[in-house]
């Protein structure tokens, strides 16, 4: 149960077209995070997945059923909004009891459903508090509390940790995981922080412009990107790129004549290309050692990593390392990084060159 | 913070003073009510008294059926209210959420009405009335009332709805209500605030409104409370003091109907469920 496909799915609204031919199949019990930039379409999609919006062209099935015309409310569906959207005017208890009432479910056993969902999400005091009185966090705990009480095969979440603040944020993140994990329902989740998307997601799905750009799992985007998009989007501090032409000797050469160790894919060779390094993939390494030297333009300590902005031949080159560096702006130092964790692009295409 | 202070007490002053300038016919109202008829010589307009009796009020309950003309102005006042809420906020709930062909046709032929003073209507309404036989009864008053006071209620009812979060009304559609539900038990306890100004403005015309209630209702036993100074104006002629407390029974239930529905007004009721 919980199972959604999508078939050349496509939106428009007017003429400006916002999704373009989607297709997406998504199994029982995964949790799917959509990503992406604002406006490339990840909400829209989602939409329509719940039918608060029309599919303009293409097929959405939910359980192997044709679900395009089924109104919302009959989709088997619970929804978690950004902006919470509980009833104002009904208490915690109320909220959650909107929908089972309105199907005529038996009283004793919406109260215990209620109780459960009270339980697992730590709202058993507020049952009887309107959401006015009530924190962020908590608000969105009750929003999340009426969607388990709706006891749906599938999950659909829409940004909902954007309201809160940081450190709210990330132990709902752990909530809502946990809560997949114990309740083992489909969920599909909307996010453009894509440290959000790497931590929960079973699967991610990454969109931009009204395309999915790449799906698989959070690992398999981080470490094989299949163009300049995904690789750019996912990553903190995001990868550095730098243009260049591939050569005969297993490298990159770049526009100013500086050369980058990379994979060997000797079919490339002579192509122009564009070589991504993630910042944790580079190493600062004495004068001695080869390298790429880059000047320090500014150092960043965040406590746990140190970042330092640099300048590789005219182009910016972000470096994280775990260490204490004892650098300062100005200085000089030399970079190593291994050929294999280069990453290298197409620069017509943005595709990921691979052997 | 000086500065403001200042502009506190000039803000203060001047309230007070518009205040006053308001208040004086209302006291002189109240002040003559309350003066006994065989006291003469009122100084500044009756607004200073030498002692309260209810003598003319006393007056008024003996020679007039002011409660059977006050049940009249309720009933007509109350249908009218009950029918501009119920009709106004549907009819505004499509406009604000519904795709209806020409909306915006509609809406500003609405606008458009809103332009027309009562005045300008009575010998019309005073014709269809006649052709449909609703002279001399509650209807006649109730129906006209109810379709001048719609068009107000309309537009702000439908501004107020299309400001309340969109994602409230998606919550509950996706739970499974039908969209006469999500009106009736979403919005409309979240819109308070509108509902009440049009609840109070709707009381308002209707309970104080004259011309069209002279020319519709000539049977005394129908007539409404703000017909009474007029129907008794031979009495009141010799008796002013009577005259005064009829006119300040008439005011009493707008103040009550007002004190009783203004902490909707400023009601915070509808924050807290989503994000403004």
């Amino acid at each position: 149960m919980g199972s959604v496909r999508l078939r050349s799915v496509a939106k428009s609204f007017g003429v400006v077209r916002i999704l373009f031919d989607i297709n997406l199949d998504i199994a029982p019990g995964e949790f799917v995070v959509l990503v992406g930039p604002s406006g490339c379409g990840k909400s829209t999609l989602l939409r329509l997945i719940a039918g608060l919006e029309d599919l303009t062209e293409g097929d959405l099935l939910i359980d192997n059923v044709r679900a395009n015309d089924i109104p919302p409310g009959k989709r088997d569906i619970a929804m978690v909004f950004q902006s919470y959207a509980l009833f104002p005017h009904y208490t915690v208890r109320e909220n959650m009891a909107f929908g089972p009432k309105l199907r005529g479910e038996p009283l004793a056993k919406i109260a215990k459903k209620i109780e459960n969902a009270a339980r697992m999400l730590n709202l058993q005091n507020e049952l009887d508090r309107r959401p006015a009185h009530l924190s962020g966090g908590q608000r969105q705990r009750v929003a999340m509390g009426r969607a388990i009480v709706r006891e749906p095969s599938l999950f659909l979440f829409d940004e909902p940790l954007s309201n809160l603040d940081a450190k709210l944020r990330v132990s709902m993140r752990a909530e809502i995981k946990a809560l997949h994990q114990k309740l083992g329902n489909t969920i599909i989740y909307v996010t453009h922080d894509q440290v959000e998307a790497m931590t929960m997601a079973d699967r991610i799905v990454v969109m931009n412009g009204g395309r999915i750009e790449q799906q698989g799992s959070p690992a398999a985007l981080y470490d094989e990107p299949a163009n300049v998009f995904v690789a750019g989007f996912l990553g903190s501090p995001a990868m550095n790129f730098i243009e260049g032409v591939y050569d005969a000797e297993g490298g990159v050469t770049t526009m100013s004549g500086l050369r980058v160790p990379a994979p060997s894919r000797l079919a490339f060779s002579g192509q122009k290309v564009v070589v991504g390094l993630r910042p944790e993939h580079l190493e600062v390494v004495g004068p001695e050692r080869d390298g790429l030297s880059a000047r320090v333009d500014v150092v960043e300590p965040t406590g746990q990593d140190t970042l330092l902005h640099t300048d590789f031949g005219g182009a910016p080159l972000t470096v994280s390392v775990r260490r204490r560096l004892m650098v300062s702006p100005g200085e000089t130092i030399k970079l190593a990084s291994l050929p294999s964790d280069a990453h290298l692009f197409s620069r017509e295409s943005g595709k990921r060159l691979d052997a | 913070m000086k500065v403001g202070r200042r502009y506190r007490v000039l803000d203060l002053a001047f309230l007070t003073l518009l205040t006053v300038v308001w208040l004086i016919p209302l006291a002189m109202m109240v002040a003559i009510s309350v003066t006994p008829s065989s006291q003469r010589g009122l100084k500044f307009g009756g607004l200073l008294i030498s002692g309260v009796s209810a003598e003319n009020y006393a007056h008024v309950f003996r020679d007039t059926p002011v409660l059977l003309h006050l049940f009249n102005s309720i009933v007509i006042t109350g249908a009218s209210v009950a029918l501009v809420v119920a009709a106004g906020s549907l009819a505004a709930y499509a406009f604000a959420r519904m795709r209806l062909f020409a909306k915006e046709f509609w809406f500003y032929l609405l606008i458009v009405t809103l332009m027309l003073p009562i005045p300008a209507l009575v010998v019309p309404i005073f014709r269809l009335n006649k052709d449909l036989g609703l002279l001399n009864s509650y209807f006649g008053l109730i129906l006209p009332y109810t379709a001048l006071g719609a068009p107000f209620a309309i537009i702000i009812l439908r501004s107020f709805f299309e400001s309340l979060p969109k994602e409230v009304e998606e919550a509950a559609l996706l739970e499974g209500a039908s969209r006469f539900a999500i009106y009736w038990r979403i919005v409309m306890p979240m819109s308070w605030p509108a509902l009440s100004v049009v609840i109070i403005f709707q009381f308002l015309t209707s309970f104080n409104e004259f011309i069209l209630a002279l020319v519709t209702i000539d049977k005394t036993e129908l007539k409404p409370l703000t017909l009474v100074p007029l129907l008794y104006a031979d009495a009141f002629l010799t008796h002013p003091g009577d005259l005064f407390a009829v006119l300040t029974i008439i005011t009493i239930p707008v103040i009550v109907v007002y004190l009783l529905m203004q902490r909707f007004l400023i009601s915070g009721l509808a924050g807290g469920g989503a994000r403004a």
